[in-house]
């Protein structure tokens, strides 16, 4: 059985019909998605963290230490992208998708590409 | 504990002795590269907390830090520039850099630098 633990930046509530927050490392809140065999067995939120310029990877490493083994995102930094590489976790590019829901169905059905170092973008806080 | 230990790039020492005397007053261990390639095998091989990097100019910046990111995204970077606070922010988008740090660095500058990173490494000390 495969699991996996997806964390998508979001707006407020957060959840399926919550809009994707489009910059990871400015989000509101996380909509936390579980999947077993490529479905979705379970949801819940997850608070963001503050940090400050320079601690681009403080929010890689909380959702590291929360489990998350993939990333849907619109937007980040190459710093936090380069983090999440080195720690495992898969992140895909979902800017696309207005709502967490649609991003998470584009996710389930393969449409979605891993975020690149070009698709990175600015902010030497993020 | 976490690492204390930083690792400075530089081809001009002696302009960072006070730097550096700060550094170690606050129990830091300081290694000294003198080129990139020396400050790249030296972040492999001793995982330093920060790499402070002295660039001859701000075009070698962006892909120096690159570098080290690839080697290491935990690993923080201040670099040396004579560029405008904004220029230098703008130009290193992305980058995640800890601070810029002048041309002629002092012992105040290192604090202020040790300080940014105590803020970056929560419980560090």
């Amino acid at each position: 059985m495969s699991k996996t633990i997806l964390a998508i930046p979001s707006e407020l509530p957060g959840g399926m019909d919550a809009g994707m927050g489009m910059h990871f490392g400015h989000c509101a809140i996380y909509t936390i998605v579980e999947m077993e065999n490529g479905a979705v067995s379970a949801q819940s939120t997850l608070a963001s963290i503050p940090h400050q310029q320079g601690g681009c990877m403080a929010p890689v490493q909380y959702l590291a230490e929360h489990g998350v083994t993939a990333l849907l995102a619109g937007g980040m930094g190459m710093r936090p992208l380069m983090g999440f590489n080195q720690m495992h976790i898969d992140v895909f590019f979902a800017g696309n998708y207005p709502t967490v829901g649609q991003a998470v169905e584009a996710f389930c059905q393969g449409k979605l590409n891993r975020f690149s170092t070009e698709q990175t973008c600015g902010g030497g806080s993020h | 504990m976490k690492s204390r230990h930083i690792m400075l790039q530089t081809s001009r020492p002696e302009a960072w002795a006070d730097f550096v005397a700060q550094l170690h007053a606050h129990g830091c261990t300081v290694g000294m590269a003198e080129s990139f390639e020396q400050c790249k095998e030296a972040a492999q091989r001793e995982h330093p907390v920060l790499a402070v990097l002295d660039p001859p100019s701000g075009e070698l910046a962006r892909s120096w830090v690159t570098a080290l990111m690839m080697i290491d995204a935990g690993m923080h970077t201040a670099v040396v520039t004579d560029m405008p606070a904004e220029v230098f922010h703008d130009e290193m988008e992305g980058l995640g850099i800890l601070t810029s740090l002048p041309l002629k660095p002092t012992a105040q500058d290192a604090q202020k630098m040790f300080e940014l990173l105590r803020g970056v490494m929560g419980n560090w000390g």
